[in-house]
């Protein structure tokens, strides 16, 4: 991408969703100067990955903006607060990944409960199931843009596809078999 | 499924629709697009910032 491209894509970016990164942070950080910081620190990673951007002005885009933006405000949260950031532990990642929980369902209306399970899921597993899934974002690019290891970002996959599978799991007419396919 | 890692999550259609439900629902639950233009109308600094990064 050439370097005029780039600064017109990225004005446009900045123009269309400045505002809503801005409330995003500001949310977390609680400090209007921070949350200005954490912005620009998220435009640095978009940046980065301006090429993998489609249209700038859909929801898709938006809503990647906002994702990148919390995670750049929690992790800036949480080194304010001196706190370490979360290290989950390795573990093996076996069990289930063969078997998709949305084989059990086909119906129109499934894919808003299955929406409605993702938008319970811890936030840390919902944007990288996102990231992942919707966005087509590698382990090791998910882990720069939510500031993390790319060990994390697979303990988090596999424990967000293990939560979500449970959450579909635990509704009852995802158990029946007139749901199935 | 993915080929090339063998995920059969990766393009599943019922979750790649749900994903984006669930992207269009978080978006939704942002004040709207007005209201977020008057509260952050004036921001000369975070202007500045952006306008260095293009440059860079």
């Amino acid at each position: 991408m050439e370097f005029d491209e780039k600064s017109v894509k990225l004005e446009r970016l900045y123009a269309l969703h400045k505002n809503v990164m801005l409330y995003t942070a500001e949310r977390i950080l609680r400090d209007y100067q921070l949350a200005e910081d954490a912005v620009q620190k998220a435009f640095m990673k978009v940046l980065d990955n301006l090429h993998k951007i489609g249209e700038p002005d859909c929801n898709k885009t938006r809503a990647f903006l906002v994702i990148i933006t919390r995670n750049v405000a929690i992790t800036m949260y949480n080194r304010q607060k001196k706190q370490a950031v979360p290290i989950e532990e390795i573990e093996q990642l076996d069990c289930g990944e063969g078997v998709t929980p949305f084989d059990l369902v086909a119906s129109r209306e499934s894919v808003e409960e299955i929406a409605q399970c993702i938008g319970r899921l811890d936030k840390k597993y919902a944007d990288v199931l996102t990231l992942k899934f919707y966005y087509e974002y590698s382990d090791s690019e998910i882990a720069d843009l939510v500031q993390t290891s790319p060990e994390n970002v697979r303990v988090r996959l596999h424990r967000g596809k293990r939560k979500l599978t449970a959450l579909l799991k635990g509704d009852e007419r995802f158990n029946g078999s007139q749901n199935r396919r | 499924m993915d080929r090339r890692t063998g995920d059969k999550w990766s393009g599943d259609p019922l979750l790649l629709a749900a994903l984006r439900h669930y992207t269009e629902q978080m978006l939704g639950e942002f004040p709207c697009e007005e209201e977020l233009s008057a509260k952050y109308q004036n921001t000369p600094r975070l202007d500045r910032m952006i306008s260095e990064l293009k440059k860079a």
